[in-house]
């Protein structure tokens, strides 16, 4: 034989005594992430998307989240107890529903609406709509568009806090003042002592708006809103433009989506047919515009819209891509396991529809929060993506 | 998942005092005794004859005295007969060194170095029958009768595989010029004799040295090497099928229903070298040295409560206490399984004994085996989008539950290669292999009329955690 000389071992004093040997079915396995690794991951993201509200919200951020929280791990152990039955972590779902609520609402809301949102994901959006993996709408857009409409006035603000660049995380959006005319954030000098915010134009309001146009060429009102009325895009980017907790700053929603690219949880194909549709709906759909006196009229391509030699409607999309908390659904809510598509085939369609939705809703009919009734509207059409995109078994 | 890559060269195993030879060694019928109790037989020696179709013939793995027939278990199967040998531990020594190298495409080279003769179908099932072999694809079943379901086919394409399977335990080192110029003629041989039109030899395209190889040596032949990359379970014929010739299997079926015959190149290389040595001699277990694949398997034993992965030659028939009491255990095994980590067989105790399809022992210490514990489904759909064949494994998991066959064949559960990977992927861990197999057995038995009443036994036996 071939074999070299072997070490021979004697491990007999290791074998196992009769019926101490563990049997069941294949695979002997496991490494891939359980549903607590993946719950872990998401809630997370949404404690980071919670720091950045924290930074430009101050402590507001922590009373609306932990009243979120709070309400969500309250409402879920009451309905265990109903049922008689005793939650694991790993089937608690209420904490990471709690913290993306809560990243969903405007800091200084009301305990109220905070309260009632969160009972309304855990009791309607989860536990009623059949639980864990049954539930057709994300628990946390039902919520949301809930507490839109019961709560409007709240929900709709024409004008966002944020904590001045010196008061940053310890200041108090009580002392809060408009921003001065043709000031940013950064540059901008309080016009009293003790101010510690800013109020902020809301970006989503205006463009749910028809746009107000200086001169008789509809791209003028293009022009406008990007010079005069929004605060600099780059401000959208990282939040200091405002906006709900979780939802202000692009760049934490873009940060938490490496991560979750990086735990393999990030749906490629859905988050880049979210932001294609997007912005090809927003480039060709026409936007309100009016003047002074004049009737409404229509921008056609608005995405192609120069002004004076510069690219206006470029910036105009961008504004709709960064807008009303857009990046925050599409990179957290929309890859939600179990109201999105099964297949992979079907979450380009499901981002897709997302994504022409809302701007849709937002420029067309002029809805608030138009993107979770998007999020709604393609969760409600996922058993007819998951009949579409089903895969045809191999030799049939 | 962890590989355990073994080091070292092949190394022998103690001899064992005594040996359960199983006369069923593969998916198939027992085999007849040859034997009786009291007598002696040589290491080689026929001693069970098939006399059904799809049976093997068994051969004494070590000269010894038959002690009589008794019944074991194998991974696969409970209450097996088998004939208990007593070996004589002196001639052992001598028998292992007749064996030569163990190897089968790997050390091949110097055993096919001259033309394997020209023969027909009838002596290539002739070849086989007499040795005994078994073909892998897809389940561990009579090379014989393999080839003579070709028979009365047209087929028009053969595919080698070379590719490693669901193993945790990798081979070390490539394989020598000389074993790939073996294969590449025992390939050109086999499609010569079956017609066939192309010839593809399927290998892992991570293993350069081998496919640098296999290219070289096919040259000036009409074998196509086709390096792929070995995404388990890539190696299903199933899969390789499609993926080389474009043809797709019927769900249920076989390759050879869509013209194309996939072989394991180690099967290929018996079958080379059987048919090689019956031109030279006509009953090559008397011969020297002894074919190993005839006696002995290669059986390669890691995990996490071994020191080591070590690759052993060991007897048909040898227990694994006797196996694993020599292997280097580190820590007191919890789990035992033949065969790799998404679809092999856990035991239930150590008396159990190896058999031709046994290659792999994957041994689990208390820290490492993990019982999962299925919670809801969240539908995230990582089932449905790795199942290779594209079954909805969570929609066949609720019919299994509901024992709703009528319904579940819509969805083609026996197209399921019973690869696991679903149940490996799934974050709520659902036995959902055990779910889509149970139907897939269901679907195919449902003309018998006990479709049902076999759902609800499988069901129950799944719960208790399996047979052994």
């Amino acid at each position: 034989m071939t074999a070299t000389q072997p070490k021979q071992h004697d491990s007999t004093a290791l074998l196992p005594d009769a019926g101490m040997l563990r049997v069941g079915p294949a695979p002997h396995w496991h490494v891939m992430p359980g549903i607590l690794q993946l719950t872990a991951s998401f809630a997370l993201a949404a404690a980071a998307l919670a720091v950045s509200g924290l930074a430009l919200f101050g402590w507001y951020t922590v009373r609306v989240l932990a009243i979120s929280v709070g309400v969500a791990l309250l409402v879920e152990s009451a309905l265990n107890t109903i049922k008689g039955s005793s939650s694991s972590w790993s089937e608690s779902h209420a904490l990471l529903i709690g913290l993306l609520f809560g990243c969903t609402l405007p800091p200084m809301v009301s305990w109220r609406v905070v309260a009632v949102g969160a009972a309304v994901a855990v009791l309607v959006g989860q536990t009623l709509a059949g639980g864990i993996g049954n539930y057709l709408w994300h628990p946390v857009a039902l919520a949301r568009v809930t507490v839109q409409i019961l709560f409007a006035s709240d929900m709709n603000p024409a004008r966002w806090p944020v904590l001045a660049p010196e008061h940053l995380f310890w200041g108090s959006l009580d002392r809060a003042e408009p921003l001065p005319a043709l000031s940013t954030w950064a540059t901008a000098t309080p016009s009293s002592p003790g101010v510690q915010a800013w109020l902020m134009p809301s970006v989503e309001r205006l463009l749910c708006e028809p746009l107000t146009a200086t001169e008789s060429q509809p791209a003028s009102a293009i022009a406008a809103f990007v010079r005069d009325q929004a605060p600099p895009w780059w401000d959208t980017l990282t939040g200091v433009a405002g906006g709900a907790i979780g939802e202000a700053s692009v760049a934490a929603a873009l940060a938490v989506a490496c991560l979750l690219a990086w735990r393999g949880l990030l749906r490629w194909p859905m988050v880049f047919a979210a932001i294609g549709a997007a912005a090809f709906t927003a480039c060709i759909f026409p936007v309100r515009t009016h003047a002074t006196g004049a009737p409404v009229a229509l921008c056609p391509l608005p995405g192609f819209a120069f002004w004076n030699g510069l690219p206006v409607g470029a910036a105009y999309v961008l504004y709709q891509m960064t807008a009303g908390g857009f990046p925050f659904v599409v990179l957290l809510l929309a890859s939600d396991p179990a109201s999105s598509p099964l297949a992979s085939r079907g979450h380009a369609l499901f981002g897709a529809i997302i994504g022409c939705a809302t701007i849709l809703l937002r420029v067309g009919l002029g809805v608030p929060a138009a993107v979770y009734w998007a999020l709604l509207i393609a969760n409600t059409l996922v058993p007819a993506i998951d009949r579409m995109t089903r895969r045809r078994v191999l030799g049939t | 998942m962890p590989a355990f890559r073994t080091s070292g060269p092949l190394q022998p195993l103690p001899a064992p005092s005594v040996l359960d030879v199983p006369l069923i060694q593969h998916d198939g019928p027992a085999a007849t005794p040859l034997v009786k109790a009291g007598q002696q037989v040589e290491a080689g020696q026929r001693i069970a004859k098939a006399t059904v179709p799809g049976a093997l013939d068994v051969h004494a793995p070590a000269a010894g005295r038959v002690t009589g027939v008794v019944a074991v278990d194998t991974a696969w199967r409970s209450n097996v007969p088998a004939v208990r040998i007593e070996v004589d531990i002196g001639r052992f020594e001598q028998d292992v060194v007749r064996y030569g190298n163990a190897g089968v495409v790997r050390g091949a080279g110097d055993r096919h170095a001259t033309e394997l003769p020209s023969v027909d179908l009838d002596a290539l099932v002739a070849a086989a029958e007499w040795a005994g072999l078994i073909d892998f694809q897809p389940s561990p079943t009579s090379l014989a009768e393999c080839l003579r379901q070709t028979g009365g086919r047209r087929i028009a394409q053969l595919i080698v595989n070379t590719l490693a399977g669901d193993l945790a335990c990798l081979p070390a080192g490539p394989p020598s010029r000389q074993d790939c110029n073996a294969l590449v003629r025992a390939a050109d041989w086999l499609g010569r004799i079956l017609a066939v039109e192309r010839v593809w030899i399927a290998v892992d395209r991570a293993d350069r040295a081998m496919v640098r190889s296999l290219r070289v040596a096919a040259r000036h032949s009409r074998i196509a090497i086709a390096a792929l990359v070995n995404k388990y379970p890539q190696r299903a014929p199933v899969l390789l099928a499609h993926r080389l010739t474009g043809r797709a299997t019927p769900p249920g079926a076989g390759t050879l229903d869509a013209g194309v015959l996939v072989l394991e190149a180690q099967s290929l290389m018996q079958l080379a070298d059987v048919v090689q040595e019956r031109q030279r001699q006509p009953d090559p277990a008397t011969s020297a040295p002894l074919p190993s694949w005839l006696v002995c398997g290669v059986v390669t034993v890691a995990g996490p409560a071994m020191e080591k992965a070590v690759t052993y030659s060991v007897p048909f028939g040898t227990s694994f206490a006797h196996i694993l009491s020599h292997a280097g255990l580190k820590h007191t095994p919890r789990r035992v399984i033949e065969g790799g980590p998404l679809t092999g067989r856990a035991v239930g105790h150590l008396d159990v004994v190896t058999t031709k399809r046994t290659s792999t022992l994957l041994v689990l210490d208390r820290a490492s085996d993990r019982v999962p514990v299925p919670g809801p489904c969240i539908r995230c759909g990582w089932c449905q989008d790795d199942c290779p064949v594209g079954l909805d494994p969570r929609a066949l998991l609720n019919l299994a539950e509901r024992a709703d066959v009528s319904r579940a064949a819509a969805l083609y559960p026996q197209a399921c290669l019973e690869c696991g990977v679903c149940s490996y992927v799934c974050p709520a861990e659902l036995p959902l292999a055990e779910g889509v197999m149970t139907l897939k057995r269901a679907v195919m038995n449902a003309g018998s009329g006990n479709a049902k009443k076999m759902m609800h036994h499988q069901h129950d036996s799944s719960l208790t955690g399996g047979s052994l």
